[in-house]
């Protein structure tokens, strides 16, 4: 296996195969956003008394940010899965409510921004492609997400509001937020080693 | 929200493998996500309050505190859920408004989902209270097969979040020492929260740098075949436990259903 140093001593990424420091940086945004997803709750519950579940759907896309962001950053195949699955591992363990089933619903919401990005083969980070990254997450947990919060028993016509403001959601809080975020973060120059940090010096 | 830690008592469940006892959670939880009526869930919370004071040495008191919370969240279910739900033929009205209907079918299913949230944290909080998050894991390491460099990188970053909550806080009273007074209003929060969780997720990217160096220097991962320095074991008790989730919770069911009193998701209900 070839691989050179970069200039801060670490390994370069070796194909699309994960260092350490990937994992690791995964893992850290990823229980940095397990505590806001937990923050996030009240939100969610207020949200309900002011709109009730459309008011809820409108803020659900935040539950959704943690993989698109972890993939932004580090932009290797399973990053997306990994950086959801985590943060709910991280929630289990700060003791949320929801307990275990936390775990899949982790898996299925990051299954769809994994998608998105495994087509374009974790190359393309443009804004239309993390958009619709998230907005398609939101879309893949549906079924997990309505069926444990028993929205199926709910009007079909309600329904499709719903589907339509938890899509508008996902596009905003787990697609623009998180490029935002992004952004902003590799603007420092931490990222540098990272593959969002080359793809910006490649840039300039 | 209270967040809940391990709180290191030895007890019987204390002593159960982490990643059956995340298993059990989860089949109880699956098996109580099939129930719509207002009644069965309610065993289920009882259950829960009976497993915590004799095999989790967990106080009644303590356990009831904690699910205070979802109380309130119950009230808005009931009221969303009679407003909101897909009324069956012949449901009875309570009110109606213009476009909105309330109707008592549509309480009950509010109620029952209401008790749900709450069963399930009661469980959750069951689960936390007697596992150390070392110990899950490593468990879910030896025992679930999550690739090591992924568990032991979450756990390191479990780890961090102590130091980052510090961090923040100096943050913010470094920007304060400089004169920085975030606007007024929504928008000025945005601003605030902005200015803050920059700064602390560029500290937390050179901490991640700095302990992937250290790992890696450290031969971390390097192999596949590894050894552990604790190493959990899955005995019989634990395949016991599991399979005593299962089966409580399908008895309840079976009672409930015997009594005439469980109601499934049916498709009277559903879409």
């Amino acid at each position: 296996m070839s691989s050179r140093r970069d200039d801060r001593g670490s390994i370069e990424p070796h194909g699309q195969s994960w260092r350490t420091r990937d994992a690791l940086l995964i893992a850290v945004l990823a229980v940095v956003f397990g505590f806001l997803y937990l923050q996030w709750l009240p939100v969610w519950l207020a949200a309900r008394g002011l709109g009730a579940q459309i008011g809820q759907e409108a803020v659900f896309g935040f539950w959704l940010a943690a993989g698109v962001l972890a993939s932004y950053i580090v932009r290797l195949p399973g990053a997306a899965l990994a950086g959801e699955s985590l943060a709910a591992l991280a929630e289990v363990l700060f003791g949320a409510a929801a307990g275990a089933p936390l775990l899949i619903t982790g898996l299925v919401q990051g299954i769809g921004a994994e998608l998105v990005f495994g087509i374009r083969r974790w190359r393309d980070y443009s804004l239309v492609t993390v958009v619709l990254a998230g907005a398609i997450a939101a879309v893949v947990a549906i079924p997990w997400n309505w069926f444990r919060l028993g929205y199926f028993a709910l009007d079909p016509t309600f329904l499709l509001v719903l589907f339509i403001v938890r899509v508008l959601s996902g596009a905003l809080l787990a697609g623009v937020f998180p490029k935002l975020l992004g952004d902003a973060l590799a603007a420092t120059g931490v990222l540098s080693g990272y593959r969002i940090g080359r793809a910006r010096s490649e840039a300039i | 929200m209270t967040v809940f830690t391990y709180s290191d008592v030895d007890s019987w469940l204390r002593r159960r493998n982490p990643t059956a006892k995340l298993l059990a959670h989860l089949t109880i939880t699956l098996v109580l996500t099939l129930v719509f009526d207002p009644v069965t869930p309610l065993a289920f919370v009882a259950g829960a309050f009976v497993i915590g004071a004799v095999l989790g040495r967990t106080p009644p008191t303590r356990l009831a505190a904690s699910l205070l919370p979802f109380w309130l969240l119950s009230v808005s279910l009931v009221v969303t859920n009679a407003l909101f739900v897909n009324q069956p033929e012949g449901a009875t009205v309570i009110w109606a408004w213009g476009p909105f209907t309330a109707t008592v079918e549509g309480a009950l299913i509010g109620l029952s989902l209401a008790e749900r949230v709450a069963a399930i944290a009661a469980f959750s909080v069951l689960f936390v209270m007697s596992t150390d998050p070392t110990d899950l894991v490593r468990s879910l390491v030896q025992q679930a097969r999550v690739p090591p460099r992924l568990a032991y990188a979450a756990l390191a970053g479990y780890r961090l979040l102590p130091a980052l909550e510090r961090e923040f806080e100096t943050v913010r009273l470094a920007q304060r020492l400089r004169g920085y007074r975030a606007p007024a209003g929504p928008l000025g929060w945005w601003v605030e929260q902005r200015r803050l969780l920059i700064p602390v997720l560029a500290g937390a990217v050179r901490r991640t740098d700095r302990l992937a160096l250290a790992m890696d220097s450290r031969g971390f991962a390097a192999s596949r075949r590894r050894t552990h320095y604790r190493s959990m074991s899955w005995r019989w008790p634990d395949t016991a436990m599991l399979l005593g989730a299962l089966i409580a919770a399908l008895t309840i069911l079976a009672v409930s259903a015997a009594f005439g009193i469980l109601q499934l998701w049916t498709g009277a209900l559903s879409v």
